[in-house]
């Protein structure tokens, strides 16, 4: 429909271009040649625009535009034959409608619709204003000059009809300049590739609204001496307005030129491998920082990003562009979150999706295993939490229900060893106590083993050593007198323990030295010793649950082992 | 004597202050918490406060805190902690605060009476005790890193003493010896570890316990 209307607008622009007297082109400042360059280029853009997906309406009513302009300035010029009068008239007094089509399709450009409120009433205003304006321009007209238009003479007094014309004119400045702000605020918020294909439309526009008001500001003070001037300043103003077709061709040109971004993105796709590689290339092809590649879980139930970690799922992100992607087998592989401008490029972002299917269902395998390892490292951290909790709880119980209980019956028991007086009795109470006090000693290195109090209250430093203190080795201790998270000091502490335990018991090692330190958000432990120096980690189970324990708290863990220099083992732990 | 004793168990609470008064010790109160325990030194000040380490609300380290608050507000009143920790840096900290009389017991050392009688006479007369466990720990360690080779057996002793408190009439009381004989021995030893022996209180004790935890660096 907007395409049949299209050809038959820029059909009549041509047979009214075949009427046209020829000296009309000729005469200065060759007015006419600029103007039929503009109704060309606005035919010419018209024409692209209509073929350009979901800008079929926005073509139509530029090619419409193209005509109405055509008409209004060929009218003057043209005598035209007694037959055509009353219509050349009708067009005559009609020459508001092409600037309202032009103001409606540069607001609308390049969605389909007015997208805000204030826009329809900025064009519902600037419509009213033009119709006001013809009725007054033609209500009256000069004395003592015959009326150029055949439009009814309204009964205005001239003077009176000037001073409307006047504060018509400073309302039009008005609308002019509110239209202009608009504009140039679209040219601030769009951002880049909109910017790039829509920028020099937006630029254009406020280009000739500009012009359009100096020339009316012109036109309001209509001196004789700058007459000329504005005769010069008419053509300025009709090259401006050849500006926005061209503009809008430009754009047209860029979106084209941009399917080149696919070769750029096929040969940067060569050399992603993981993930969070092919998002990036997918945000440069687009020109999206934003861009989100989200991919399901095998449990089909929620999503993950490109680096396993999960991810809320699409419909907790609107107001982004949202497109699945699905593998020739239609499985779904991935949903893609965009800027919703991405959606202009539409054609430029399935040609990206599809250059990229093969990388993107790599992706989805490889950000799936990425999930599952996410996965399993949180649910050892947790166990690792619980298995703490737990060892601190049964700590705690062994400390206020045996330990407490104990205690009380060595006290009852002393008390009857020294009411019993001496006698044989008194000699197995005595034995009874001793043992009481061995069970109390092997519960208390229990309770300790299970988790140490005074790591809790008084941290890494003094709980190191009473460790250092109880071991058959010198130690030197280097511990910054700081705490830290209770996960990060239980983690470090545990590691430290069965470092040194291991120097001296399997590594017969004399001395021992414990280095802590800061760097960087991590904490850096290093246990040294001059031991025997043939620790491996594929060894005793001890030194491989050291290293799960590392990384359990997400950390890393290494060992350097050597007789002739002993065991160095190291361990960073991320701590805040 | 006079104690007053706060710990949240009360089985061994109850334990404790039949043992205390079946060796005559007058027990003024027992109670459950350090605020009452406060309100009752404020009250009737006892001889000594004997307070258990571990208490609510934290269930960690109350007790020293609350032997601080009694040192602070009531000098004259000698504190006892008793503990299952076997760990040398709560005793380190009790003496760090300063002042005369305190001791840090571990708990199952209170089922022998004559050793809590004894420390209980020892705080209240101004010496600081240490139990005897930590120290045999700390020394076991030291013996181990040969740093304690340079001594002769009995100073070997009167070392382990000095760590557990004792003043120099009370190792020469164990050592059955005679003060003027044990003041050259002490002076041996501190000359021996490099440590100057003129202070006889908390600081002696700090100064030897510090020397038996001291690491390489």
């Amino acid at each position: 429909m907007a395409l049949l209307l299209t050809a038959a607008l820029i059909l009549v622009f041509i047979v009214l271009l075949l009427y046209t007297r020829e000296e009309y082109f000729w005469a200065p400042p060759t007015e006419g040649w600029i103007i039929v360059t503009i109704c060309g280029g606005f035919a010419a853009a018209a024409a692209v625009l209509v073929w350009e997906p979901g800008q079929r309406v926005n073509g139509a009513l530029l090619a419409a535009f193209g005509v109405c302009f055509w008409i209004s300035n060929w009218y003057p010029l043209f005598t035209p034959p007694a037959w055509a009068v009353p219509t050349a008239m009708a067009i005559d007094a009609s020459q508001f409608v092409p600037y309202l089509l032009l103001t409606t399709v540069l607001l609308r450009y390049p969605e389909r619709r007015l997208a805000y409120r204030y826009e329809r009433v900025c064009l519902a205003v600037s419509g009213v204003w033009l119709v006001g304006w013809q009725v007054v321009a033609s209500s009256s007209a000069p004395p003592n000059s015959a009326p150029i238009h055949s439009w009814p003479t309204w009964l205005l007094n001239y003077d009176r009809q000037v001073d409307a014309q006047n504060a018509l004119i400073i309302g039009m400045i008005a609308i002019l300049a509110v239209l202009t702000l608009h504009m140039m605020l679209r040219i601030v918020r769009t951002r880049s590739l909109d910017r790039r294909t829509y920028g020099p439309v937006f630029a254009a526009t406020v280009a000739a609204a500009v012009v359009v008001v100096i020339n009316l500001l012109a036109a309001d003070r209509d001196l004789p001496s700058t007459r000329v001037q504005v005769q010069h300043f008419e053509t300025v103003r009709l090259a401006t307005l050849l500006s926005i077709p061209i503009a809008l061709l430009l754009g047209m040109v860029l979106i084209r030129l941009d399917r080149s971004r696919v070769a750029d993105l096929v040969v940067r796709l060569k050399s992603a491998g993981e993930p969070s590689e092919l998002e990036e290339a997918l945000r440069q092809t687009m020109a999206d920082p934003s861009l989100t590649l989200l991919f399901k879980s095998d449990d089909l139930n929620s999503y993950h990003d490109v680096n396993g970690a999960p991810s809320p799922p699409p419909e907790a992100w609107p107001g982004r562009l949202q497109v699945a992607v699905s593998n020739p087998r239609g499985e779904p592989l991935a949903v893609v979150l965009a800027h919703p401008s991405v959606d202009h490029h539409r054609a430029l972002f399935d040609a990206a999706l599809t250059a990229s299917a093969f990388a993107l269902e790599n992706a989805a395998l490889q950000a799936s295993l990425l999930a599952r390892i996410v996965e399993l490292r949180e649910s050892r951290a947790r166990l690792t939490e619980t298995s703490v909790a737990e060892r601190k709880r049964m700590e705690r119980d062994l400390h206020d229900g045996a330990q407490q209980r104990l205690l009380a019956l060595g006290l009852t028991l002393s008390r009857a060893e020294s009411n019993s007086h001496d006698g044989p009795a008194a000699v197995l109470l005595q034995q009874a106590r001793a043992e009481l006090a061995e069970a109390l000693h092997v519960l208390r290195d229990l309770a300790r083993g299970l988790y140490p109090a005074v790591l809790t209250q008084l941290g890494l430093g003094p709980a190191l050593e009473v460790v250092a203190e109880r071991l058959p080795l010198q130690v030197s201790l280097a511990v910054p007198a700081r705490r830290w998270s209770q996960a990060v000091e239980t983690t470090a502490y545990f590691i430290i323990c069965e470092a040194l335990t291991n120097a001296a018991k399997h590594a017969a090692a004399d001395q021992a030295r414990v280095v802590v330190q800061e760097r960087e958000q991590r904490l850096v432990l290093e246990v040294t010793d001059d031991g025997r120096g043939d620790a491996r980690l594929q060894w005793g189970t001890g030194l491989v649950g050291l290293r799960d324990r590392a990384a359990a708290a997400g950390g890393t863990f290494s060992i350097v082992s050597n007789s002739s220099s002993g065991t160095t083992i190291c361990a960073e732990l991320p701590c805040e | 004597m006079r104690v007053a004793l706060a710990d949240d168990s009360t089985l061994f609470r109850q334990g404790l202050a039949l043992l205390l008064e079946d060796h005559g010790v007058d027990v003024t109160d027992q109670l459950a918490t350090g605020d009452q325990l406060l309100a009752a030194i404020r009250a009737d000040p006892p001889d000594a406060a004997i307070v258990d380490i571990r208490m609510p609300p934290t269930f960690t380290d109350e007790g020293l805190v609350l032997a601080d608050r009694i040192r602070e507000l009531h000098p004259a009143v000698a504190v006892l902690v008793l503990s299952t920790y076997a760990e040398t840096p709560y005793a380190i900290r009790l003496l760090q605060r300063g002042g005369r009389g305190v001791g840090y017991l571990l708990k199952d050392r209170v089922a022998d009476a004559s050793a809590l009688i004894g420390a209980l006479h020892r705080i209240t007369s101004g010496e600081a005790v240490i139990d005897a466990d930590l120290v045999a720990t700390l020394v076991a360690q030291q013996h181990r890193a040969k740093q304690l080779d340079p001594l002769t057996t009995r100073e070997h002793d009167i070392l382990r003493l000095l760590a557990e408190g004792r003043s120099n009439a009370g190792i020469g009381k164990i050592l059955h010896l005679s003060p003027k004989t044990v003041e050259p021995h002490v002076a041996s030893v501190f000359l021996k570890l490099g440590l100057s022996s003129d202070a006889d209180d908390n600081r002696r004790v700090l100064a030897v316990l510090a020397w038996l935890r001291a690491t390489p660096s």
